[in-house]
């Protein structure tokens, strides 16, 4: 699915990242360009003084702050339906159809919801998305908002633990049960579908970084035995034990050990037996959620190495990876692709947008219209990702997506408020402020850089009277793009006119903000 | 000064108006180009009746289809999931088959009888007709070997045609070697090569964008693409990942403008001229790339594809749906082409990345198999019966089907009979040698325009493969040429540059001594008078 547009692109071959820095803690004080960095990757990103708040502060400190917030931050409210379980088979149609009726409002309202948190949540929203990504099922499957409710509570509850006990718990989730068949998996009639993606995709892959086999068919079929038996009660909506439905007739042979395998007992066996593949895949997946799609082997071994010296502590890794000297070395800036929550949420925090109504409502219906719909990944293996989000279709529609996020719409959201963050990046007072608040915003919204944009040479001139108000000679003869960028900006109006307060400043910054967004750069962070 | 003036109008709307500009316009209008933007304006140059349309270039296989200028459109349609073969096309007489399905097997009477052994599930039903004009063939028990079983290991070897699969790691960090097609840089064609309809996610919420501008910068900008039909800058760009992240950025932007107006153009003079059914996003997919083809958009090859066959459940129901919904939109698709007189010009492949497995699992469904058929429409089809279908008791070691025909023997028939690519490209292609169907009643590529480039460099097989640690990789040079020989492992990292310079003609042999390397699957590249020749070898320790 990933390869379809393998066979049809044209494109030179990927490298990682291939810098000397590892994982050892970047201890200068952080500077704009790494504060923004942080914040990108890990925040969906913030407004200009966001990102000031950070400049001088140590990247340990930050990052200690940002995983204690994601870890202990109170969950929302539990919806008032939380508990509304589905009527059971037997019940009356009408019953059923009207429980159907309010379920289907119920998933829009959640999923609304989740997009709201997501914009305030920080790094745990972040993350949850992240999960979601990789222990994937989806609402199209399993029907139930009751149902998802439980699922993202489970990983907001686990994002940021140990990975461990969230592969326990989430193969007893009643989405996922439902999602891969495990409630159909009984002793006699077994169904590998979750035994797969079990090891598949949620714990070890196919092979391990030597591109030795994880496992053989037989282990899915032995490991399919011993999960069979779970079905959800349709009293409390969780998952038990049929004794009736548990393969306990025969041992079954995992890996070559025989044992009376149960569900706790694959768990365990699985981290027993195949740690380093484990650590190996689960440091992939980080590294690339943070740092670059394509893994980095050193850094991915030495990731790998502390998860498995933690006890397979996700936070403790996460820390590692973000405080590191690889992760605030500039060759790893703007390298990511942009998905569609990253692409719309970011372009919202950073001009200052604060979360309302409207403005929820819009990033709900835009992120499916770029190909991302939460809780509906595509398939088991999640979004595909990468440079997959970015197309001659999905792109145009970005375009569009953005220009109401950014400009409004009349009668429904008024255009963004650019004088703050204006404000926030450059002198107001400085009257050479023409000359180098458009660096200063490009540079904010940016994480390429700017010097390597294609930023097209304006050959006319600065307007107005130039014998009496002579553009200094930094701008003339300073670095070409500053003095594009200038002059995009202005757009011919002469420069010394140029005040922040004055009336219509914010079209014009509207209307250059609107300019930059359109640059394929753009969609890189 | 030409830039935009903002002020109170609303942003987008004034596009590069009131500017003076004298460019001459060599490779693409002004008209043309604001029709193209007009279109990406109204969100519809990729969006035809709400559906995304995706355009491609580039690609060796594409390039070579370019080049010779066929009319012939091959139309791929993929089955998401792992068909369930044995419950389409049905063993009829096998006892087997029944007495490993009690609760799924299509009942012998319900179905259409093919010939004395095999039936039809009865969801195909309007697939009988075009069966009996000899319009369709058949190939049974498509495989490859040493099954992969995994969805997306056994998708990435059906769409790369490449068994090991090794090419792709997990969908995040999945990517492998493509080379660079420099033909294509500097004057790409104004039509794709490749259009895929459909997108991965449903386009549940159609949002308040349809009357949203698009403002469009600079007229300096502006110019430029209508002068270069370039649009940004690909080729001045650091060296670095980010330079190469910010490349891949700039071509598809650049590729959205240069298609737009092909893309437009061709909706709007093709139409559909039967009714398709309204059962299924596959029969609206395929009604556009009707649309598309009778417009003359002058693609090769469309890619559509429908999910939903992964079938671990309660299969019966669902699966003669999802068979319905391809035989009813298939059928639509024929009657529509074959009204245009175009039926000779379309061929329509449909595949999946596995079949399912003999028996049935304990949910009434069935769990990841092997061997399926591939089913192939068309005026231009030798109708008929393909391959044999597989023992249903003799199986591989997973209780699954072994193959009888690999799918690469298809897909190499269709490039050589279909679209008449030379037998060597063939060859590159697959890596080797497959047999041949003919499964084309009048082959070699028609109309064809201008002659495949010769080849003035070679690339051999390296010896010994495997190897350990010390193998030679020879290849020929018809001229004195700059060369690059590159060695990668599968995720695309280089791991050894063997050349970099001037080499004289004729046959050169280099050592490659993997001492320092893991074992495992790695990739040559010869780089040479702008052709891209790559081979693989394996290093076994």
């Amino acid at each position: 699915m990933n390869a379809v547009k393998d066979i049809f692109l044209t494109r030179s071959p990927a490298q990682p990242v291939g810098i000397e820095a590892g994982l050892d803690e970047y201890l200068e004080p952080l500077d704009r360009a790494r504060a923004a960095h942080l914040l990108r990757r890990t925040s969906l990103f913030g407004t200009a003084a966001d990102v000031s708040a950070l400049i001088g502060r140590s990247a340990g400190e930050v990052v200690d702050e940002l995983i204690l917030n994601a870890r202990i931050s109170p969950h929302p409210d539990d919806p008032p339906w939380a508990n509304s379980l589905p009527p059971g088979r037997d019940a009356p149609a009408s019953v059923r159809q009207a429980y159907d009726s309010n379920n289907n409002t119920w998933v829009k309202d959640f999923r609304r919801e989740w997009v709201g948190e997501l914009y305030t949540g920080g790094l745990r929203e972040k993350i949850s998305l992240f999960w979601h990504d990789h222990f994937v099922t989806e609402i199209r499957t399993y029907k139930y908002a009751v149902f998802a409710h439980r699922y993202l509570k489970l990983l907001r509850t686990n994002s940021l633990q140990y990975f461990k006990t969230f592969v326990r718990r989430i193969g007893t989730d009643p989405s996922m049960l439902i999602y891969l068949n495990g409630d159909e998996n009984r002793v006699g009639k077994p169904n590998e579908n979750y035994a797969r993606e079990l090891l598949e995709l949620f714990t070890m892959s196919p092979q391990d970084a030597n591109n030795v086999d994880n496992y053989t068919e037989d282990d899915i079929k032995e490991i399919s035995r011993a999960l069979t038996g779970w079905v959800i009660s349709p009293t409390t909506g969780i998952a038990v034990l049929d004794p009736e439905r548990y393969d306990s007739e025969e041992l079954k042979n995992i890996f070559g050990l025989e044992g009376a395998f149960d569900y706790d007992g694959v768990i365990d066996l699985i981290f027993d037996q195949r740690s380093p593949a484990i650590a190996n895949y689960m440091a992939q997946k980080l590294y690339a959620l943070f740092v670059y799609d394509l893994p980095d082997a050193s850094v991915v071994a030495e990731l790998a190495q502390q998860l498995l010296d933690t006890d397979f502590a996700i936070f403790s890794a996460v820390a590692s990876l973000l405080k590191s000297q690889h992760f605030f070395d500039p060759t790893v800036f703007g390298t990511k692709t942009k998905d569609p929550v990253e692409f719309t949420f970011q372009l919202a925090k950073s001009t200052g947008r604060e979360s309302s109504e409207e403005l929820i409502e819009y990033l709900y219906r835009f992120i499916p219209l770029i190909d991302q719909e939460l809780f509906n990944p595509p398939g088991v293996d999640g979004w595909p990702g990468y440079h997959n989000w970015i197309s001659t279709s999905s792109l145009p529609m970005r375009w569009a997506v953005s220009d109401v996020i950014l400009l409004g719409e009349d009668g429904h959201m008024p255009p963004a408020d650019l004088q703050p963050m204006a404000a926030e990046l450059y002198d107001a007072n400085d009257p050479e402020a023409a000359f180098y608040l458009p660096a200063a915003i490009a540079d904010h919204l940016f994480a390429v850089e700017l010097s390597s944009i294609d930023i097209p040479e304006i050959p006319e001139d600065f307007g107005g009277d130039l014998i009496s108000f002579p553009v200094p000679d930094a701008i003339l003869n300073g670095p070409a793009h500053i003095r594009n960028l200038s002059k995009i900006f202005l757009g011919g109006a002469p420069w010394y006119e140029w005040f922040l307060y004055n009336q219509g400043s914010n079209e014009r910054l509207l209307a250059y903000v609107h300019h930059l967004i359109q640059y394929p750069d753009y969609q890189l962070m | 000064m030409c830039i935009r003036h903002p002020k109170n109008t609303r942003l987008g709307e004034r596009l590069a108006d009131g500017c003076a500009h004298e460019a001459h316009h060599t490779s693409w209008s002004r008209r043309q180009f604001m029709k193209g933007l007009g279109m990406v304006a109204a969100g519809a140059s990729v969006s035809l009746s709400g559906t995304p349309v995706q355009a491609f270039g580039g690609s060796s296989l594409l390039s070579k289809l370019a080049r010779l200028g066929t009319n012939r459109v091959l139309v791929l349609v993929q089955l998401n999931g792992g068909n369930d073969g044995l419950n389409t096309l049905v063993p009829i007489n096998n006892d087997i088959y029944y007495n490993a399905r009690p609760g799924i097997a299509i009942p012998s009477n319900t179905t259409l009888p093919l010939t004395n052994d095999l039936g039809f599930h009865p969801s195909l039903a309007s697939l009988e007709p075009i069966f009996g004009d000899g319009d369709m063939a058949i190939v049974q028990g498509v495989g490859y070997p040493d099954p992969n079983l995994s969805h997306f290991r056994s998708t990435d070897v059906w769409l790369t045609g490449d068994e090991s699969g090794a090419a792709v790691g997990t969908g995040w960090s999945g990517r492998h070697l493509d080379v660079a097609h420099p033909e294509f840089g500097e004057s790409p064609p104004s039509t794709p090569l490749a259009v895929q309809i459909g997108n991965t996610s449903p386009l549940l919420l159609q949002g308040p964008i349809s009357n949203m501008g698009m403002s469009l910068f600079s007229v300096d900008l502006f110019d430029r693409i209508a002068e270069t039909g370039k649009f940004y800058d690909e080729e001045n760009i650091p060296n670095s990942i980010q330079g190469d992240e910010i490349t891949f950025m700039r071509k598809v932007a650049n590729n959205s403008f240069r298609y737009a107006s092909s893309i437009q153009d061709a909706s709007e003079s093709g139409s559909n001229d039967v009714e398709y059914p309204n059962n299924s996003s596959l029969a609206t997919h395929l009604a556009i790339v009707a649309q598309l083809i009778k417009g003359g958009l002058g693609t090769s090859i469309y890619h559509v594809s429908i999910g939903g066959f992964d079938t671990h459940a309660n299969q019966t129901t669902r699966h003669a749906n999802l068979l319905k919904y391809i035989a009813d939109a298939v059928s639509a698709f024929r009657a529509d082409i074959t009204a245009t007189g175009m039926e000779e010009e379309v061929l329509v492949m449909t595949f999946s990345e596995f079949g399912r497995r003999v028996s049935q699992n304990g949910s009434a469904g069935t769990d990841h198999g092997t061997a399926a058929p591939m089913f192939l429409f068309g005026a231009g089809v030798n109708g008929g019966m393909y391959g044999a279908q597989p023992s249903l008791s003799d199986l591989d070691n997973a209780s699954n089907m072994k193959f009888s025909t690999d799918f690469r023997t298809v897909y190499s028939s269709i490039l050589l009979d279909w679209f008449g690519l030379d037998p060597a490209d063939v060859t590159q292609i697959f890596g080797s040698d497959f047999p041949h169907l003919s499964l084309i009643t009048s082959p070699t590529g028609v109309n064809v325009e201008e002659p495949s480039i010769p080849s003035t460099i070679t690339l051999n097989q390296n010896y010994p493969n495997p190897f350990n640690p010390v193998t030679t990789i020879s290849f020929a040079l018809q001229k004195s040429l700059p060369v690059t020989l590159d060695v990668y492992d599968v995720s695309g990292r280089l791991v050894s540059q063997l050349i970099d310079s001037i080499i004289p003609s004729g046959q050169h042999d280099i050592h490659f001594d993997a001492r320092q390397l893991p074992s495992g699957l790695y990739i040559y590249r010869l780089r040479a008078d702008g052709q891209t020749l790559s081979k693989s070898m394996t290093l076994l320790r």
